[in-house]
């Protein structure tokens, strides 16, 4: 073997990636050339460097900080979860109430003022709706854009047109497919007036603003 | 501790989604130092490592309903983070070119932006943590484009095997295989720069105390 080609099966060779024969084939040949074996010897070194970086620790305080920014509600499909076996407790009983609070919008464009909070689905596609989050469950897919102010909005499905958000945190699941999520200042309704060609007024009559 | 106190991962897992909260705080105490060394790692100081590890665990509860229990929780958790890191790599590559006039790095030749918005300045607990050899490595992962510094830390920080290490990234292991390599070759590079460079300040400072003394 010359050098380029034991250079080319040294990443190997530092991985034992290599057939016995060929392992063997470069020890000779690093026990002969003194450059192949200084580049083996910085590979080598490297690796253990590497694996010898100081282990870091979380601070004391981090599972307490995290447990006090969970979320109240959790978007936790009702479908895969018995509903006879959810607590009672507050944050606990979304799934439930998301039944009956599920907004399921076909074909067309509802707009569903609630107190400061609202959201918004155009296109198909179903939405759960609660007076404390809105999410796209798994298995969904929104053909349409989503607009929401004032919600955590929680996605576990897909959205095929944008997001625009206002005040509102966002959390993706890894399943989730999403094409934009724009974060807007604007009040929701004029991003809703803009993407519809509609004056303002409209959409304060809609709104019932 | 009797065995049978010890609960796996998924039993925990389903705890937390019949509404047990606390239970989502003890997957957190097992799993928190493996996530907080691989942001560390990965985007180089402890608030951006506080803050990332925090944001995982936040989408990991937020996505827990779709967790599937035949995986490994383990390999699912440090994929969430491996992901929300490298989108942070990101979005600060993005903003440093705005900024910069310089030309865009090429994968191969990885000698990125992101290295010079890395602060450079060590808080005092840091520098005793690392002892001057590892800091150089530190310095060089951080020059790493960010596929190259992921594969990396996964198999040397991680301690992951190459198998889990696809599984956690969502690519073939001859993938895996093959960023290791180009990685390894990258960080021998960037390791010899860091080294240059620091020969080249010493002597700097040589000079200089020659010409002040």
């Amino acid at each position: 073997m010359n050098c380029s080609q034991v250079r080319a099966l040294l990443q190997a060779y530092v991985d034992g990636d290599l057939s016995p024969l060929a392992r063997l084939r470069i020890g000779e040949h690093v026990q002969r050339c003194t450059s192949c074996a200084q580049y083996l010897g910085e590979l080598e070194e490297e690796v253990e460097e590497l694996a010898h970086l100081p282990k870091v620790s979380a601070g004391t305080s981090f599972t307490h900080e995290v447990m006090s920014r969970l979320p109240q509600a959790t978007p936790w499909s009702a479908g895969s979860q018995e509903g006879s076996t959810l607590s009672s407790r507050r944050s606990w009983r979304w799934p439930l109430a998301a039944v009956a609070g599920v907004v399921a919008v076909l074909a067309g464009t509802a707009f569903l003022p609630s107190g400061p909070s609202f959201a918004s689905v155009s296109g198909e596609g179903n939405i759960f709706h609660k007076q404390d989050a809105v999410a796209v469950p798994a298995n969904t897919v929104v053909s349409g854009d989503l607009l929401v102010e004032g919600l955590p909005v929680y996605i576990q499905g897909s959205v095929r047109g944008d997001i625009y958000t206002i005040g509102a945190p966002i959390y993706l699941s890894p399943q989730a497919h999403v094409r934009q999520i724009v974060k807007v200042q604007t009040p929701i309704q004029r991003v809703v007036c803009r993407l519809r060609g509609w004056s303002d007024q409209g959409a304060s009559w809609l709104l019932g603003r | 501790m009797p065995m049978s106190k010890y609960e796996s991962d998924a039993q925990l897992v389903k705890r937390v989604l019949k509404g047990d909260q606390q239970a989502f705080a003890l997957l957190l105490e097992r799993y928190k130092d493996a996530i907080y060394n691989l942001c560390y790692r990965m985007l180089g100081s402890p608030q951006e490592a506080e803050d990332a590890s925090q944001e995982t665990f936040l989408r990991l509860y937020a996505s827990l309903g779709n967790y599937d229990s035949k995986r490994k929780f383990s390999t699912w958790a440090l994929r969430i983070a491996t992901n929300y890191c490298i989108d942070r790599l990101r979005r600060r590559h993005q903003g440093s070119v705005s900024l910069d006039t310089m030309p865009q790095d090429q994968e191969e030749n990885s000698e990125p932006l992101i290295a010079t918005l890395v602060s450079d300045e060590l808080l005092p607990e840091e520098q005793l943590l690392r002892g001057e050899q590892s800091d150089e490595i530190e310095r060089a992962l951080q020059k790493l484009s960010p596929l190259y510094r992921t594969v990396l830390v996964l198999r040397y920080v991680e301690e992951l095997s190459l198998d889990e290490i696809a599984e956690v990234l969502d690519i073939p292991v001859a993938t895996v295989k093959t960023r290791l390599h180009r990685g390894r070759e990258a960080l021998r590079k960037a390791l010899q720069q860091v080294e240059q460079s620091e020969h080249e300040e010493a002597a700097d400072r040589q000079r200089m105390a020659g010409v002040s003394g």
